[in-house]
């Protein structure tokens, strides 16, 4: 008698099993054709750093160097200058990529909110000299791509890290990520 | 069918002993390409169907649309490759191996029906025949295991001959419950009994434990003790490499095919259907049970040695004989 309730019992597991594969079986794949499809970059994605700037296009960074020093690797080098109204402005703003570890350090030591970590993957080159990548590029990607600003020990809600994975707010080239700071 | 007829007539107005001789011929040639021919198929078909179950696309590139001609430079990767004997190795069984192997999972389609009239040679031992042949692979499986020359290999080889003890007893007295109701070993004759029910609703007992028992006989998961890839790396297979491990993989899918064959011949009625009875319906069938072993496949995790021979002695066997008892009272009472 246990002998066939047992049978029963390993049986009816047994079609369980072949029901969740067969479930899995007609669902849609999740898998992306990558360098044919692009996949879907949430904007709390934590790429390396890029330069912010305001509406009028202009960097906000003043090369005050607290990101230099912020930065436990030494990737952030930066050349400031003065400008015709008096104000500091970076000349240079180099970010080497063969060091930068992606930690967001630089962003939470930045008093003028003018850096985010950007949503660029995409960072294989073919010599060590585009590891380094200058103010132009740097400002562009802060232009034009989605980034994010978070803090230690920030909170987000549901609705802002439900917006980190959402959908098209991250396509590349699309209109900019939620600043969620 | 007026294919079959006019070319049996050619053959027949052959001279002499020239007449069987072509004849045996075209039908080897014929079975070689349809077991070859899905072959091809089937190794595309088993990765598209495992990346669906893990909700992947499988090969999408080699051949559009879904990557259906991916085998052919798998085929190509693998002639390019070294074929590598080792020194410890035993030379002849080593070589022969992958070349025995090929011959039960081909030779099995020699008793099968595809239509009516579509069959190789109708053998009036067919049922004996499946299963004398079908234990044969282990022979080639053990060579290989022992003539690598290798502990793994070896420790692989041992497990598939013990499995077959366990396994090969129920798979054939299932197959005596359907010959008793059919009253004849020939498969032709098994499908024409089952002209008003198919065995698979007189004999569900042996049915399952067919299914269970085939499963183990196709070495494949959750039986797939011989080649246990993360626990004897790849158990009889180790040591070999390029075309000649690529045999046993064809030789695998052939079984796979065959033993799906022997199902939809022996329970499901052959090429017997609904309406419009025809080899379409036997390939329909066999492309069911491929699915069937394949969704199993990526369902189940691999059962241990000592619970598969539990599984196969204590409890397959019994209930095969159960089977063949209930059978025969059945048969006593409305036979």
């Amino acid at each position: 008698m246990a002998l066939v309730l047992d049978t029963w019992k390993a049986a009816r597991s047994m079609f369980k099993g072949l029901g969740v594969t067969i479930r899995e079986f007609f669902s849609p794949p999740v898998t992306v054709q990558y360098p044919d499809q692009q996949p879907r970059i949430s904007p709390l994605f934590r790429g390396h750093p890029v330069l912010l700037s305001d509406e009028a296009g202009k960097l906000k960074c003043t090369a005050c160097m607290a990101c230099a020093r912020a930065c436990p690797v030494g990737a952030i080098s930066i050349e400031s200058a003065r400008g015709e109204d008096r104000k500091m402005y970076p000349k240079a703003w180099n970010l080497n990529m063969g060091r930068c570890l992606q930690c967001n350090l630089c962003v939470e030591a930045c008093p003028f909110a003018a850096l985010g970590m950007g949503t660029r993957f995409e960072t294989a080159v073919d010599s060590p000299d585009g590891l380094i990548y200058d103010l132009e590029t740097l400002a562009e990607l802060g232009r034009t791509q989605p980034y994010s600003r978070i803090m230690v020990g920030q909170k987000l809600t549901p609705a802002e890290a439900a917006q980190g994975s959402g959908a098209d707010a991250a396509q590349p080239g699309g209109e900019k990520g939620a600043e969620v700071s | 069918m007026s294919i079959v007829s006019s070319l049996n007539a050619l053959v027949g107005s052959l001279p002499g002993f020239w007449s069987p001789l072509v004849s045996a011929l075209i039908k080897v040639l014929l079975v070689l390409a349809f077991v070859f021919g899905n072959e091809i198929m089937l190794i595309w078909l088993e990765r598209k169907v495992c990346g669906r179950f893990q909700r992947r696309k499988g090969p999408m590139y080699v051949g559009r649309p879904e990557g259906w001609l991916q085998s052919i430079p798998d085929v190509v990767k693998l002639l390019a490759k070294e074929d590598i004997i080792p020194a410890r190795a035993d030379r002849w069984l080593f070589v022969l191996a992958p070349m025995v192997i090929m011959v039960p999972a081909v030779a099995l389609f020699v008793v099968i029906p595809f239509g009516r009239g579509w069959v190789p040679r109708d053998l009036n031992i067919g049922i004996l025949y499946l299963v004398a042949l079908g234990s044969f692979t282990i022979l080639s499986l053990f060579m290989a295991g022992w003539g690598s020359g290798n502990k793994w290999s070896t420790l692989g080889a041992m497990r598939a001959v013990a499995m077959l003890l366990g396994y090969e007893v129920p798979l054939a007295l299932s197959l005596v419950g359907v010959a008793m109701v059919a009253g004849s070993l020939s498969l032709v004759d098994i499908v024409h009994a089952q002209e008003r029910a198919w065995f698979v609703l007189l004999q569900p007992i042996g049915f399952l434990v067919f299914l269970v028992a085939a499963a183990a006989e196709l070495n494949r998961t959750p039986f797939d003790l011989a080649e246990a890839e993360q626990e004897l790396v790849a158990g009889y297979q180790v040591e070999y490499s390029g075309m000649r491990w690529a045999m046993f993989f064809v030789a695998e899918y052939a079984s796979l095919m065959a033993i799906s064959a022997i199902a939809a011949t022996c329970f499901f009625g052959g090429w017997l259907g609904p309406f419009a009875s025809g080899p379409w319906w036997f390939l329909a069938k066999l492309y069911f049970f491929i699915f069937l072993f394949m969704w199993v496949r990526w369902t189940f995790p691999r059962i241990r040695i000592d619970h598969m021979m539990e599984l196969g002695w204590k409890f397959l066997l019994p209930v095969a004989l159960l089977n063949i008892v209930l059978t025969g009272i059945g048969l006593a009472i409305w036979g």
